[in-house]
C-alpha cells in the first residue's frame, strides 16, 4: 500500500458509499470500518518509508499551470500523526458499528470515510497543492458530519465552518506568497524561500507565519478561536465527537510543527526572548492562556459534552504553549501529549457516548451512578481522566511533565504559572464529571440501564488498555517521537523504554508505576486485614438522624450535581465575562449584518439598483482600459 | 536481579509502615500541643495509634466496591508519593527526589479518596470534596510558583540536589535566602494539610467533617493513616526546599516536626475561612509572596 492509498481508497469508497448505499446504513458504517481497516494496514505498511515521495501528474494544461502534479511525500511527523490518528480512528469505527443501532443512526458515515482519506492527504501532502485540497475536503465533509441534518447541531456547525473559512482564507492567502515567492509548488521550497528572507524582508515571513497561525490556530481552536469546540463537540454526533476531539483538532498542531515551526528554526536573525523567537513566545502566551481559559470555562459547565470540549482547549492550548519553545524538548512534548491526549480523550468521549447511548443524557445532573449499572464505562472514564489530569501511573503525566521542562528549559517561568494552574484546575472538572455521572446516587429511572453493547465496549477496553500502556512504558510512543525529533534537525532527546532525561531532574515513569502498584498491594494488605464491612443501600446515609423520606428526598433528588463549584465561580464569574471573544464576534456580525443590509437596500428599487449596476459596471470598464 | 527485586519491595513495605508511625506520631504530639493551648491535659501521645488499631478492629460499612477501591487508591496513591521523598539522605527506591512527581503523584490519593466517597452517596461527603478540590487550586498554583523559583535559583526540581545546596552552615538554608517564598510555602502547606484556618473542607459544624462523614471502621482507619503519610510528605517537603533537609534521619524529623508544630499553633488560634476567602487569600499573599520571590531570584540569576 502507498501513500496514495491512504488517501485515495477512503475517498473512493466514501463517494462510492454516498451515491449508492444510501438506503443500507449498516452496509455504511460496515464499509467505513473496513476502511479504518485498511487505512491500519497502511500503517502497518508505511512504516520505515521515510523519504519516499510518490508523484501523481495531472493532466492540467493551463496557461502558466504546466506540468502541475500532486506530490506525496513520507515524511516522520506525518507517518507519526497518521499512525497515531489511524489507531484511534480504527477504535471509534469499532465503536460506531453498534453505536448506530436503530434509534442512534446517523447519515456521517460516508463523508466520515472521505475525510479519512482528506486526514491522510493532509499528513503526507508533499506540495501546497495537495495541502489546500485535502485541507479543504476536510473542512466541509467535516461541517457536514457536525450538521448531520439537525437544527441545533447545524448552528453549532455553522459557527465552526465559518472559523475554518476564516482559517482557510489566511491559509490560501499565506501559500500564495510562498508559492509566488519560490516559483515552486513543494512546500520543503516554499518554506525555505520563506526562511531564505529572515533579515531582508522580515515582516513578510512574519505575516506569513501570522496567517498559517491563524489557519491552524482556528482548527486547534487556540486562543482567540477557543469556543468552537464547545458547539460542535457538544451537537456533533457522539461517535464523531470522540474522533473530532481526538483526532481533528490535531491538524493545527500538526500544521504548526510541519509549516511554522521550520520557518523560524533556518536562520532566524529577529528578535527573540530566552532564544524563543519574539513571534513563538506570543503563541506560547497564547497556549498558556488557553489552556486557563479552557479550564475555567470547563468549571462550571453542566452539560458532559461540552465539559470535554473545553477541556480539550486546554489541553490544545498546553500543546501549542509547548510546541512554541520550539526545541527538541517542547516539540517531543508537544507530540507526546498530542498522541496522549488522542487516546485519553478519545477514550473520555466513548466513554460519555457509551452513556448517552444508554439514557439519552447529556446534562450531568440529570445522571449519576452510572458506575453502578456500566462499569467498563466507569474504568475506562476513570483511567483516562486520571491521565488527563496528568497524574502518574497514566499516560498523561510524562507528557505533562515534559511540557513543563521544555518551559523550563528555555528559562520562560512565568509562563509557567497558568500552566499549573490550569493543570491543577483539570482535577476540579474531571471528578465533578466522575462524581455527576458515574458515582454518587442512581436514579431509578437508569436502574434498569446495561452496560454498552459488545464492539463498544471492546472499543472501550482497547483504549483504557493503551492508555494504561503508554502510561507504564512510556518510551513506546516516545521513541519514535524521538526518531521524528531527530529528523526535524534536533539532537535527540536522552530517554528509553522507562526513563525520561529532562532538564531539571530525570524521571523514572516505569518506576512510579510498579511503585504505585506496589503501594496498592501493601494498602490492599491492610483492607483485607480489616474486619469485614456490610454492604449498605445508597440511601442508608448519614443525615444527622432524619430519615431523608421525610423530606421527600428520592435518590434523583438526593444526587448533588448542580452549581457544583459554586464558590469558585463567584471568584472566576466575572472575569470570564469580562473578556468573552464570543460577544465580540457577534459584535462583529452584526456590524456586518448591518453593512450588508445597507448593500441590499440600495437595490430595493429599480432606479438605484440599475444606477448602482451602472456604476460599478462603467468602473470596471475603466479600470480594465487603463 | 530477583533478590534485587525481593530487597527493594521489602525496603519499601518498611518504609511505607515507618512513614505512617511517624505521621500518627506527630498527629499525637499535635494533639497534645493543641491541648496545651486549650489549657487542656489532651489524649496520650499514642492514642492515635490505638484509634487505628480499634478502627480496622470495628465492623465497617460500605456503600459499594468503588468506595473499597476508592479509599485503598488513596492511601496507595500518598505511600508512591513518599517514597520519593528523601528522609535525610535515606530513600527506600533510587531517585533524585523529583518534585514534580511528588506533586502530581499525591493527587492521585485525593482522587481516590474523593471517588471512594462519592461512591458513598452522601452529598455532604461530595460538598466537601469539592470545597477541598477548590482549595487545592488555591494552593497548588502558590506551591508551584515556589518550585519555579527553586528552579529558577538551581535549575533542579530534584529534592535531592536542592538539599545538597543547602549544606554547609545554616546561613545556607533557603529559609534565609528565600524568606518571601518560605512564608508562602508556610502559608501553602498550612492549605495542604487542611488545618485551620483553611479546615473548610472537613468543617464538622457546616458538613459533618465533609469527606469523613460515610467513612466507618476500616475506612475511617485508612483516612486516618493517609493523613498521617499526608503530614510527612507535606511537613517533608518543606524541610527540604527551606530548612536544609538533614544529613541525618533524626535532624530531619526533627525539623519536620517544628514544621508542623507550627501549623498546629496556627491552628489551635484561627478561625475558619469560608473555601472562596480562602482561595484568594492563598493566590493573593501566598501566591504573591511566591511570585515574588521568583521576580527577585530570576533578576539575581
Amino acid at each position: 500500500m502507498s501513500m496514495m492509498h491512504t488517501f485515495a481508497i477512503p475517498f473512493a469508497a466514501g463517494v462510492f458509499s454516498l451515491l449508492f448505499l444510501g438506503r443500507w446504513k449498516r452496509l455504511q458504517w460496515g464499509l467505513f470500518f473496513i476502511v479504518s481497516l485498511i487505512q491500519l494496514y497502511g500503517v502497518y505498511t508505511l512504516f520505515g518509508a521515510g523519504g519516499a515521495i510518490q508523484e501523481i501528474p495531472l493532466s492540467l494544461n493551463l496557461p502558466g499551470l504546466e506540468n502541475v502534479s500532486f506530490q506525496f511525500r513520507m515524511s516522520g511527523l506525518g507517518y507519526l500523526f497518521f499512525a497515531g490518528s489511524s489507531v484511534l480512528t480504527f477504535l471509534v469505527a469499532l465503536y460506531s458499528l453498534t453505536y448506530n443501532d436503530r434509534t442512534h443512526a446517523t447519515g456521517i458515515a460516508p463523508l466520515w470515510t472521505i475525510l479519512l482519506g482528506a486526514q491522510a492527504g493532509i499528513f503526507f501532502a508533499g506540495d501546497w497543492l495537495s495541502f489546500l485540497f485535502s485541507w479543504e475536503l476536510m473542512g466541509w465533509t467535516s461541517y457536514f458530519i457536525i450538521a448531520h441534518g439537525k437544527r441545533r447541531p447545524r448552528e453549532a456547525a455553522l459557527y465552526y465552518y465559518i472559523l475554518s473559512l476564516i482559517g482557510t482564507s489566511t491559509l490560501l492567502a499565506g501559500v500564495f506568497i510562498a508559492i509566488s515567492g519560490s516559483g515552486s509548488f513543494v512546500i520543503g521550497d516554499g518554506l525555505s524561500y520563506l526562511a531564505g528572507l529572515w533579515g531582508r524582508h522580515t515582516g513578510l515571513v512574519t505575516l506569513v507565519a501570522l496567517l498559517f497561525s491563524i489557519a491552524f490556530f482556528s482548527k486547534s481552536a487556540v486562543f482567540p478561536f477557543y469556543m468552537w469546540p464547545a458547539k460542535a463537540h457538544a451537537e456533533a454526533p457522539d461517535d464523531f465527537s470522540s474522533f473530532l476531539s481526538g483526532v481533528m483538532i490535531k491538524y493545527g498542531v500538526f500544521g504548526m510543527i510541519a509549516l511554522v515551526l521550520p520557518v523560524f528554526r533556518m536562520g532566524y536573525t529577529g528578535p527573540a526572548v530566552h532564544g524563543v523567537p519574539l513571534f513563538l513566545g506570543v503563541l506560547g502566551w497564547f497556549g498558556v492562556i488557553t489552556a486557563v481559559l479552557g479550564t475555567l470555562y470547563a468549571i462550571p459547565e453542566d452539560d458532559m459534552k461540552r465539559l470535554m470540549a473545553y477541556s480539550t482547549v486546554s489541553h490544545l492550548g498546553f500543546i501549542t504553549a509547548a510546541l512554541s519553545m520550539n526545541s527538541a524538548l517542547g516539540i517531543a512534548a508537544a507530540l507526546f501529549h498530542t498522541i496522549n491526549h488522542m487516546l485519553f480523550k478519545g477514550g473520555i468521549f466513548l466513554s460519555m457516548g457509551s452513556v448517552k447511548h444508554r439514557t439519552g443524557e447529556r446534562m450531568m445532573h440529570r445522571l449519576g451512578g452510572m458506575a453502578y449499572r456500566m462499569p467498563l464505562s466507569l474504568f475506562t472514564f476513570l483511567v483516562c481522566i486520571i491521565a488527563a489530569a496528568g497524574i502518574p501511573p497514566m499516560s498523561g503525566f510524562a507528557s505533562k511533565w515534559m511540557v513543563y521542562q521544555a518551559i523550563f528549559d528555555r528559562g520562560l517561568l512565568i509562563m509557567a504559572i497558568p500552566a499549573f494552574f490550569a493543570s491543577t484546575g483539570s482535577f476540579l472538572y474531571l471528578y465533578r464529571g466522575l462524581h455527576t455521572i458515574y458515582l454518587g446516587q442512581l436514579s431509578p429511572r437508569f436502574s434498569e440501564v446495561k452496560e454498552a453493547p459488545v464492539t463498544m465496549s471492546l472499543a472501550m477496553l482497547f483504549t483504557m488498555l493503551l492508555v494504561m500502556f503508554t502510561g507504564f512504558f512510556p518510551g513506546l510512543v516516545l521513541m519514535p517521537i524521538n526518531g521524528v525529533v531527530a529528523e526535524l534537525g534536533f539532537e535527540p532527546l536522552t530517554l528509553n523504554l522507562f526513563m525520561i532525561q529532562g532538564v531539571t531532574t530525570t524521571v523514572n515513569v516505569t518506576l512510579i508505576g510498579i511503585l504505585f502498584m506496589g503501594a496498592v498491594f501493601i494498602v490492599g494488605f491492610l483492607y483485607l486485614i480489616g474486619k469485614r464491612r456490610e454492604l449498605v443501600g445508597p440511601l442508608d446515609t448519614y443525615t444527622a438522624g432524619e430519615d431523608p423520606k421525610d423530606w421527600g428526598l428520592t435518590e434523583e433528588r438526593y444526587h448533588y450535581g448542580m452549581n457544583f463549584y459554586e464558590p469558585l465561580e463567584a471568584v472566576t464569574g466575572p472575569f470570564l465575562r469580562g473578556i468573552s471573544f464570543d460577544a465580540l464576534f457577534q459584535k462583529i456580525g452584526l456590524e456586518t449584518g448591518k453593512l450588508s443590509d445597507t448593500v441590499k437596500r440600495w437595490f430595493n428599487t429599480p432606479q438605484l439598483g440599475t444606477l448602482v449596476l451602472v456604476i460599478v459596471v462603467v468602473v470596471v470598464i475603466f479600470v480594465v482600459w487603463r | 536481579m530477583i533478590v534485587g527485586w525481593i530487597v527493594g519491595a521489602i525496603k519499601v513495605l518498611v518504609h511505607a509502615f515507618f512513614i505512617m508511625a511517624v505521621g500518627l506520631l506527630f498527629m499525637g504530639l499535635g494533639r497534645r500541643f493543641t491541648a496545651k493551648f486549650q489549657r487542656r491535659y489532651g489524649p496520650p501521645v499514642w492514642q492515635t495509634y490505638l484509634d487505628v488499631v480499634k478502627c480496622f478492629a470495628r465492623k465497617s460499612i460500605s456503600h459499594h466496591y468503588i468506595m473499597d477501591l476508592g479509599s485503598v487508591m488513596g492511601l496507595a496513591g500518598l505511600i508512591a508519593a513518599a517514597m520519593f521523598l528523601p528522609v535525610g539522605r535515606y530513600l527506600a527506591v533510587p531517585s533524585t527526589g523529583p518534585i514534580l512527581v511528588i506533586l502530581y503523584l499525591m493527587p492521585i490519593g485525593y482522587l481516590g479518596m474523593a471517588m471512594g466517597v462519592s461512591a458513598s452517596g452522601n452529598p455532604l461527603a461530595t460538598v466537601g470534596i469539592g470545597r477541598a478540590l477548590t482549595l487545592m487550586l488555591g494552593y497548588e498554583v502558590p506551591f508551584a510558583i515556589i518550585v519555579l523559583g527553586m528552579v529558577s535559583m538551581f535549575d533542579s526540581t530534584s529534592l535531592v540536589r536542592i538539599a545538597e545546596l543547602q549544606q554547609g552552615g545554616v546561613v545556607n538554608w533557603n529559609v534565609f535566602t528565600m524568606p518571601f517564598a518560605f512564608v508562602a510555602s508556610i502559608i501553602a502547606v498550612q492549605a495542604m494539610l487542611a488545618e485551620k484556618p483553611f479546615d473548610t473542607m472537613i468543617a464538622p459544624s457546616e458538613v459533618a467533617s465533609g469527606p469523613m462523614v460515610e467513612l466507618s471502621g476500616k475506612f475511617l482507619g485508612l483516612a486516618f493513616l493517609q493523613h498521617s503519610v499526608a503530614i510527612f510528605v507535606e511537613t517533608g517537603l518543606v524541610v527540604l526546599l527551606f530548612l536544609g533537609g538533614g544529613t541525618g534521619m533524626l535532624p530531619f524529623l526533627l525539623k519536620m516536626f517544628l514544621v508542623y508544630m507550627l501549623s498546629i499553633a496556627i491552628n489551635a488560634v484561627w478561625a475558619r475561612y469560608r473555601v472562596e476567602q480562602a482561595t484568594k487569600f492563598l493566590w493573593v499573599f501566598a501566591g504573591g509572596l511566591a511570585f515574588v520571590q521568583l521576580v527577585i531570584n530570576m533578576y539575581i540569576r
